[in-house]
């Protein structure tokens, strides 16, 4: 069986002549069916750039990446959307909510852009407001949540298409503590109970210690696991 | 996302920011309501001028008069017109108005033979002393109703010309004749009229009312008789001067309805050739129709300029939703929408606004063009019933609609072309 996705000495150029700038120098990286991987690194590091290939929301200037086997520069663009829209949960450090909206209406805009009936889409909203706790709050408007609240929404709006894959892009980062390790145990508890495969972009070393496996990025480059190398 | 899905989240999006909207609506509505209103005038206009084109003549007919000499000939003689024994003035009065020439059966027979006339009308010319109800008397004149002539009517129908006696007769005399008001109550009734024959003897002779005219700006207004009662008349007028050759002022020729205009204008030419002078009805009211399209091409300049002013307002607004929701749109692009679907998205905004502002715009001009037509009725068009100075057809106002979509949708193609091209990563990143 093939990697989920695997990355072949990816490199990022972002510019040309003089002002070029690469973000990454030839990045390897597996990543299979139910793991859960911890992106670590510094701003500017190269580890954003990392997710957002692995995410196929851009495309490598040199080497490829495969999913499922297959190389995803070989994909149109309406496969890659597709792709996006049903096997990947995105996370966000800013949680990107529709704050005028209510939660349910965020909630669905997966379904909605994947063109499933208005029915259907209520009924596996309320659901997924039901996993993770919220299902009373689902005709409350989005800004009025607190943080804690807010990154559930964006959980259950990553849950809805159930995903292979959540990407987590500092998922804690806007919230206190105590908050912070209830998303991060929902986040795990989605892993064991539905194999769902989690990858975490982080700075936080605690939360990287939690996870099966680190990647260590630095200047462009997986580089062995360092003390320090994230402060 | 399903198309349904785009419309209602389009619809949702202009009501989001709700004083933007309306007021970039509002350009639309000016817009909108100027070209309606430009283009009504021009409809309510023209589709008076050819309600009472049928008070100008036939579409089929040629109005046909004797011509005295060719310019040239005329010219070469420094003025004077060489005497022709077949181009008389008429001389005895009862006959036309003296001084104009008049043709005879030998023209029609003349006429007759011009390639693509069909067929030749005798028209009579009679000199009613004055007609009477019995309560006043007035003087008047009376025209041989051919058939083809589509009067605006108010009341009743057109005379029949087999008919012995009936006529058609303008609203406006209803009232000096003592007839009242009411159109449709007079028809039935008669009206006497009185002539003086040649040997100066006057005699009378009565006519059914079948129809009331309606007053008009096109044409003119007058009483029309069948042309058995004309001709009955008109020997009885003549007597043995001319009854057996009658002397026309004017013939009507007939040609085929369905010529072109190439044709009739060879038609018109083949007349002149023969000695003839012969018009159209649309060369009697063909500059009237002019002057009015290029008085409505001139309005629906003004229209447009404000539609212009509109679109800019309609870039404006969607340039600046597209950079409010840079980050809904990223989000909506990481999720798996693609670019066309996003395209769609603003489009729709754009043919939205410009869709309910043509919408209200039509709606307005409506209203107002109620209210103008019934201040202008009551105004300086009173008495000319049937003028609408501003209509509006639906085909117009479908048209106008369908412009001010199409031009919303190019002006909203520019802000929704960026919004579909957005960078997903730039769109989401923090600020």
């Amino acid at each position: 069986m093939s990697a989920l996705i695997q990355a072949q000495n990816i490199r990022k150029t972002y510019g040309n002549g003089e002002a070029a700038f690469t973000a990454l120098r030839g990045v390897d990286l597996t990543i299979e069916q139910g793991e859960v991987v911890a992106v670590i690194g510094k701003s500017g590091s190269g580890k954003s750039t990392l997710m957002h290939l692995l995410a196929l929301l851009d495309s490598p200037s040199e080497g490829s990446i495969l999913v499922n086997g297959t190389d995803a520069s070989t994909l149109s663009r309406k496969q890659v959307d597709k792709h996006r829209n049903q096997d990947y949960g995105f996370v966000f450090q800013q949680f990107f909510l529709n704050g005028d909206e209510t939660v349910l209406s965020n909630v669905i805009l997966p379904l909605k852009i994947a063109g499933v009936g208005a029915r259907e889409r209520k009924k596996r909203g309320l659901e997924v407001l039901k996993s993770v706790e919220l299902e009373d709050k689902a005709n409350n408007k989005a800004a009025d949540l607190s943080g804690g609240q807010k990154q559930r929404v964006c959980i259950a709006r990553a849950l809805i298409n159930n995903p292979k894959l959540i990407f987590a892009d500092e998922p804690t980062g806007n919230l206190d503590t105590a908050t912070g390790k209830k998303i991060e145990n929902l986040l795990f508890f989605l892993n064991k109970t539905k194999k769902i495969t989690l990858i975490f972009v982080t700075h936080d070393e605690d939360l990287a210690k939690r996870c099966q496996r680190q990647v260590y990025i630095k200047d462009g480059l997986i580089v062995p696991r360092a003390r320090n190398v994230a402060k | 996302m399903k198309y349904f899905d785009i419309v209602r989240t389009a619809n949702s999006n202009l009501r989001k920011s709700k004083v933007r909207t309306f007021l970039t609506v509002t350009a639309v509505v000016i817009g909108a309501f100027t070209l309606t209103m430009t283009n009504g005038l021009g409809d309510g206009i023209k589709s008076y001028v050819n309600t009472q084109l049928g008070n100008v003549g036939a579409k089929d007919s040629l109005f046909v008069t004797a011509r005295s000499q060719d310019k040239a000939t005329k010219e070469a003689n420094n003025g004077l017109t060489e005497y022709n024994p077949e181009r008389k003035k008429v001389t005895v009065q009862v006959n036309g108005p003296p001084g104009s020439l008049y043709m005879t059966n030998k023209d029609v027979v003349k006429i007759a033979a011009i390639p693509g006339v069909k067929e030749v009308i005798k028209t009579y010319t009679i000199l009613p002393d004055y007609m009477t109800t019995g309560y006043k008397k007035f003087q008047t004149t009376v025209s041989q109703y051919t058939d083809g002539f589509n009067i605006d009517l108010e009341a009743g129908r057109l005379v029949n010309n087999n008919s012995a006696e009936e006529i058609t007769l303008p609203q406006t005399y209803l009232k000096p004749l003592g007839l009242g008001e009411n159109a449709q109550a007079v028809l039935g009734k008669t009206i006497t009229f009185a002539f003086t024959n040649a040997t100066g003897q006057q005699f009378t002779k009565t006519a059914t009312i079948v129809g009331v005219q309606r007053s008009t700006l096109v044409g003119s207004a007058g009483i029309n008789a069948s042309s058995t009662w004309v001709k009955e008349v008109y020997d009885l007028q003549t007597g043995i001067l001319t009854a057996n050759d009658p002397q026309y002022v004017y013939l009507i020729a007939r040609f085929d309805i369905n010529s072109t205009k190439a044709q009739q204008d060879a038609l018109k030419k083949n007349f002149n050739n023969a000695g003839y002078e012969a018009l159209t009805i649309q060369d009697q009211i063909g500059v009237v129709n002019k002057i009015l399209n290029a008085v409505t091409v001139a309005l629906n300049i003004f229209g447009g300029i404000a539609l212009l002013a509109a679109s800019f307002g309609i870039i404006n607004t969607l340039f600046m939703s597209v950079q409010e929701r840079t980050r809904e749109i990223g989000l909506m692009k990481a999720l798996g929408m693609g670019r066309g679907k996003i395209f769609l998205l603003f489009s729709l905004e754009a043919i939205f606004i410009g869709f309910w502002g043509s919408l209200l715009g039509i709606g307005f001009a409506n209203i107002a063009g109620r209210v103008l037509n019934k201040i202008a009725a009551n105004t300086f068009l009173k008495g000319f019933e049937g003028f609408k100075l501003v209509a509006f057809p639906w085909q117009s106002m479908l048209l106008v609609i369908g412009i001010i979509v199409v031009i919303s949708f190019l002006a909203g193609s520019l802000p929704a072309r960026r919004a579909s091209r957005k960078d997903p990563i730039e769109a989401l990143r923090y600020e």
